[in-house]
């Protein structure tokens, strides 16, 4: 399995945000999880990324434990587990947040040379490469306010997948989007789980949620149920 | 005419203080004010506090104040930190002070950031250090330019606040030579020298804005 998440709780100043919430997603599979604003969605793709660290339960990615908890304890993982975890994780924020100092080559390139550590020139090539599939070729060049919305996530999607992660996680894909670039982004992700990544989205839109999944899954008061 | 080409070159004599002021505060002042700026923002709520006072106290009183208190205060307390030399006194006080406003600009330009970028780099596998260099810091310099330009210029007219601990920079020199002479004259010098100062400075700073400008 994937990623394992296993009666995840949270609070926030004593506000129980999610609730033993439970799933899981596996290599290849689109797994969405469906719910209103303030239900808990976000912070569960936060915790699971480690970006916040959750109260209680399991959260195990491809292997490797971001919390786990054994005998009402909750570990987390320490900086260099989670470096190690993040290697298999990627995100496309709501936002976006492209570096907006930096052209989309570069924004791109930019994790390959610095932590990887790859050459100049090959960390180019790989990432001219994931540009040109996901329909960016000739936009290299461009600073990031020089693109529409549908390509800013697109350079996201390749920022996050040109580093080979095993587990793509969407934060809202679609929430600025118009129904055709919609349209093109459930391609583009159900091409990435053809390829064998598994992908995890949060979303309140139903229509994109039922084209694009395998499963969807509904987060209620911080628990999540079948769809 | 003929007066002024006479006192002019009186008067640059005290130039080598004025820059050698300049110069020298903004060489470590801007370092030293990152410096207290990622203090200023750190997770470390006594670190946080520490740096707090720290930029209130310098920029809450007066350059000339703490120029007396290097120079008259820490010898009165047993700190004897040069000698009898002046100028590194004036070095210290100016450093301190300007290091303080720096550290307030770099600091704001640094909250400015969004918190997303921090977490996509994060997520990314980026270290704190490479997060800085290659991310935080390019945008700061950028937003914070303008008012660091305005720190700049502000830095040039105080150089001639030294003449306070008896040191002879332009200013200083051009009010010796209006008393002797009985003449506004070394004044207008003195200020024509200061603007083309400013005026240089202020095209640097322009060149260095159009180079790291992008839209946002």
């Amino acid at each position: 399995m994937l990623l394992d998440v296993k009666d995840l709780c949270k609070s926030f100043k004593g506000v129980p945000v999610l609730n033993q919430a439970s799933f899981s997603v596996e290599a290849g599979e689109v797994v969405s999880l469906l719910g209103q604003s303030g239900a808990g969605k976000t912070t569960i793709l936060r915790c699971i990324t480690g970006l916040e660290r959750a109260d209680r339960g399991t959260i195990c990615v491809d292997g490797r434990y971001v919390c786990r908890e054994e005998n009402g304890v909750t570990a987390q993982a320490g900086k260099r587990e989670l470096f190690e975890i993040r290697k298999s994780l990627g995100m496309v924020f709501q936002s976006y947040h492209l570096f907006p100092h930096m052209p989309v080559l570069e924004n791109v390139t930019l994790a390959l040379t610095e932590v990887r550590k790859m050459p100049k020139k090959e960390a180019e090539r790989l990432a001219l490469a994931m540009l040109q599939e996901l329909g960016l070729e000739g936009k290299e060049r461009q600073m990031p306010y020089e693109l529409s919305g549908g390509q800013k996530q697109r350079v996201a999607i390749a920022r996050a997948c040109v580093v080979n992660p095993k587990l793509l996680c969407f934060d809202e894909p679609t929430a600025a989007l118009d129904p055709e670039t919609t349209e093109e982004m459930v391609h583009v992700i159900r091409r990435l789980a053809e390829q064998g990544m598994g992908i995890l989205i949060i979303s309140h839109d139903m229509p994109f949620v039922e084209k694009v999944s395998d499963r969807v899954l509904r987060v209620q008061a911080g628990a999540v149920c079948a769809g | 005419m003929a007066y002024v080409l006479q006192i002019f070159p009186q008067i640059l004599d005290g130039l080598g203080i004025t820059f050698g002021t300049f110069a020298v505060t903004l060489i470590l002042a801007l370092p030293l004010g990152a410096l207290i700026s990622l203090g200023r923002v750190c997770k470390n709520r006594a670190l946080r506090s520490v740096f707090g006072v720290y930029t209130w106290v310098l920029r809450g009183t007066p350059l000339l104040l703490q120029m007396f208190f290097v120079f008259f205060g820490l010898p009165a307390i047993g700190v004897q930190l040069f000698g009898r030399m002046r100028l590194p006194y004036v070095y210290l006080a100016f450093v301190l002070n300007y290091a303080a406003y720096f550290a307030e600009i770099f600091r704001s330009g640094i909250q400015s950031v969004e918190k997303g970028q921090r977490e996509a780099a994060r997520l990314l596998g980026f270290s704190g250090w490479q997060m800085n260099v290659k991310i935080i810091w390019p945008q700061v310099i950028k937003k914070t330019l303008p008012s660091l330009g305005n720190e700049v210029i502000t830095l040039v007219k105080d150089t001639s606040l030294v003449y306070a601990l008896g040191l002879s920079e332009i200013f200083k020199i051009a009010r010796s030579i209006s008393t002797r002479d009985v003449t506004i004259a070394p004044y207008l010098v003195v200020g024509v020298i200061y603007l083309a100062i400013t005026a240089v400075i202020t095209q640097l700073l322009k060149m260095a804005e159009k180079k790291v400008y992008y839209e946002e």
